[in-house]
């Protein structure tokens, strides 16, 4: 008797596997999209941060430099510090002007902009005291000569009392009288013997906030995002008893995770890139390099995710498997300055090749670490390496079913 | 409610991995830190800066040599003297437009002559605004400069501070990073722990709908993990005495200080628990809440928004009660606000709590 039924194709085809994997895929991205309260934190997540680097890094407390002048802040304040001060000079010898009042009265001046605070009034012991109490960041004095030494072009000294507990606060306070000094040598004409003139080239007017702080955290929001969600993605699989079943082979389903993952996640990605693009952030390579870099951080974030939802048997261990690469990555990267150990971690291959490539312009295989690889090539092959091990684990779960 | 914190202390111990995170997580990250002193191992990035020497006398390549010779001063540097056909001006425009270079210093063909006659020298040098070492090359140039003058007792009213610290002693990495590692690192462990409690809470139906009120139940999981937290607090503090000799200078403070951490974090994943519906969204908001202080307390610090992170509350008291050994009571104000603070992030959490009735 004659087969008059439609031709069903060989399962075993690359046809057949690829559609397999094509509709797996679908099935991936709709159980991905269930979770709508999810989906919008995913979207809102890097929106909020990237506005608010953008608008909040301008309104930052200070960010030293006058960018008014196109002058390009050079480093970071995280304080407005207190400071004392002491005018102990009582030498004259510089015309009209009493020199270490102008001195004084430059702090005041900084301290109206809202750069320090300035306690005056006390004695050394008293400052000394309230320095010890936290009550101040640090103290000046200006120490007796001052004005008759630099009328007769010698040195005029200062000391600078700072509490050394804080290192954000001490970085501000000599940050803050480096400022006061060459604003009183610019009034006065003080010089040096050796001038350095400083300029900066490559300074944007729009979006240079973004340039400088986006490498620390943007590849923060792409990997962490993604790592979270996928490190779900076979642990709260619901019907997952069912595709073990299915004709579709385990490599199949990895497949189609990592492709739904990738699908899913890349909205970060574009967040990522075309957001700040619009705010007017200049990058020094093309829009494909700096989507390829976050999408990168996609794929990375992924296939580690898989791995860890495969060996997890909760959602809960899932989330912290996630977290705890997130911040295990994120306090050692912060603390600790080893360019070869910090290059395994993915999350800060990712920051270099981004700082180096997209905001310095660096061929994206040149960005290389100490040891001459390229950060491209260690992201890539832990990629693959974290997929391979996916699937192995995956395939031995069969007994756990 | 003795029951119920029974019941979440019982959980909690048989979820293995919650146990690692809250205790083996952060005491793991604070011993390699404390343990392993990286910046000694300087593997870093050194920045390449060009010289262009347009004198080309004794004075410019002892000036040079200054950078060179020194180890103070960590950069790759090329200048005109030994490289004429690299460094070049052409060439340093092009390759800092590129990126290329960090930085480069022009030295002009008057250098010495202004030296000699006590006049003031003007050196050009140009940073690239992309590089992250722009600050650092250009505190080199200053401080070089400085030593430069010191060794040819060349001065032209020049104004000079000499920073004396206090404690005037060097301190190791550890104490360094010691505020922000543990308000940071407690704050994150507890709060992760805490953000899966409720969502994650197999009997919230039964809870739900047994004699215990909605606002017991919160209180009952915020103690049973404050309990927890305090320990985790007490075991950092002890490691950190104990094992690195860091030396507090009230034990007992340094420990209520960084419980204070614990107790924001907790509070606050209960209440990121309560908000959400499932653990993926109740772990985003941990995940967001961690990215968002960490930006805003190292990196934007938007006043007065970073006054009122936890993370940053507990950072700033903790410099002065641990180190700098200022009383808990001259803190009051500021303990005060903590409280609020805390209490008011535990209203939100029953009243989020409240509403979930529908959902069950």
């Amino acid at each position: 008797m004659q087969n008059t039924g439609p031709i069903r194709a060989d399962p075993k085809s690359i046809g057949a596997k690829l559609r397999r994997i094509l509709m797996l895929t679908f099935k991936e991205i709709e159980i991905l999209m269930n979770d709508k309260m999810a989906v919008v934190l995913l979207v809102i997540f890097p929106l909020t941060i990237v506005l608010l680097t953008n608008f909040g890094g301008s309104a930052a407390i200070n960010t030293g430099g006058d960018e008014a002048n196109g002058d390009m802040p050079l480093e970071l304040r995280f304080s407005i510090p207190i400071i004392g001060i002491i005018d102990a000079d009582n030498s004259e010898g510089f015309g009209n002007a009493d020199l270490s009042h102008e001195f004084v009265e430059i702090f005041k001046e900084f301290e109206t902009n809202g750069e320090c605070i300035i306690k005056e009034g006390y004695s050394r012991n008293e400052l000394e005291e309230m320095l010890g109490n936290g009550e101040i960041n640090a103290y000046v004095i200006v120490d007796d000569g001052f004005e008759y030494n630099l009328s007769i072009h010698m040195v005029g000294m200062f000391t600078v009392v700072i509490n050394s507990y804080d290192s954000f606060v001490l970085q501000d306070v000599i940050g803050v009288i480096d400022d006061i000094v060459a604003n009183f040598q610019d009034k006065f004409d003080f010089h040096g013997a050796i001038n350095l003139k400083t300029s900066t080239v490559n300074f944007s007017e729009k979006g240079q906030y973004l340039k400088q702080v986006t490498p620390f955290f943007f590849p923060l929001i792409g990997f962490a995002m993604t790592l979270l969600i996928e490190t779900q993605t076979f642990v709260s699989d619901i019907p997952k008893d069912r595709m073990i079943l299915t004709p579709a082979k385990k490599g199949e389903i990895v497949l189609s995770k990592f492709f739904g993952g990738i699908a899913v996640n890349s909205v970060v990605a574009v967040i990522l890139v075309f957001l700040p693009l619009a705010l007017g952030m200049e990058i020094q390579n093309s829009i494909l390099i700096f989507f390829l870099v976050f999408e990168s951080a996609v794929i990375i974030a992924t296939t580690i995710g898989l791995f860890f939802s495969s060996i997890s048997n909760t959602t809960l261990a899932g989330f912290q498997y996630a977290l705890v690469i997130i911040i295990v990555q994120e306090i050692l990267m912060l603390f600790i300055n080893n360019n070869i150990f910090l290059s395994i971690f993915p999350l800060y291959s990712i920051q270099e090749i981004y700082r180096l490539s997209v905001i310095q312009g660096i061929p994206l295989f040149s960005t290389t670490n100490l040891l001459g690889i390229p950060y491209m090539l260690i992201i890539w092959a832990e990629s693959a390496i974290s997929l391979i091990f996916t699937y192995i684990v995956y395939k031995k779960k069969r007994s756990v079913i | 409610m003795g029951a119920q914190i029974r019941k979440e202390l019982d959980w909690f111990v048989h979820d293995k991995l919650s146990v690692i995170i809250l205790f083996a997580l952060p005491l793991f990250l604070i011993i390699i830190i404390a343990a392993g002193d990286f910046t000694i191992s300087d593997l870093s990035e050194e920045p390449v800066v060009y010289i262009i020497d347009e004198e080309k006398s004794v004075y410019s390549q002892a000036f040079i040599d200054t950078y060179k010779n020194s180890d103070m001063f960590n950069m790759e540097i090329h200048d005109s003297n030994s490289e004429p056909y690299l460094v070049t001006l052409e060439n340093c425009s092009k390759l800092i437009a590129q990126s290329k270079i960090d930085a480069y210093l022009i030295i002009p063909s008057n250098f010495s002559e202004n030296l000699i006659n006590n006049r003031s020298t003007s050196l050009i040098l140009i940073l690239d605004a992309n590089s992250k070492m722009s600050a650092l090359v250009s505190n080199y140039f200053s401080s070089g400069s400085t030593l430069f003058q010191s060794q040819f007792q060349v001065f032209n009213s020049e104004i000079v501070f000499q920073p004396e610290m206090r404690p005037d002693e060097d301190f190791n990495f550890l104490i360094m990073v010691l505020p922000i590692l543990l308000s940071l690192l407690l704050f994150v462990s507890s709060n992760l722990v805490a953000s899966q409690c409720i969502v994650a809470d197999d009997p919230l139906k039964r809870l739900l709908l047994s004699p215990a009120r909605r606002g017991e139940i919160i209180l009952s999981k915020s103690i049973s993990y404050i309990f927890l937290g305090a320990f985790l607090s007490f075991i950092s503090v002890l490691i950190l005495r104990v094992i690195f000799k860091v030396i507090f200078a009230s034990f007992l403070n340094t420990f209520l200080i960084t419980f204070f951490s614990t107790i924001f974090g907790v509070l606050y994943g209960i209440l990121f628990s309560s908000i959400s519906k499932t653990r993926l969204q109740a772990a985003q908001l941990s995940l967001f809440f961690f990215v968002l202080q960490f930006t805003m307390g190292i990196f934007i610090r938007i006043d007065p928004i970073v006054n009122y992170l936890p993370y940053d509350i507990v950072r700033q008291i903790f410099i002065k009660v641990a180190f700098l050994g200022v009383s808990l009571s001259t803190l009051s104000p500021k303990l005060w606000e903590i409280f609020i603070h805390n209490v008011i992030v535990l209203i939100l959490s029953v009243i989020f709590y409240k509403q979930k009735k529908f959902d069950v």
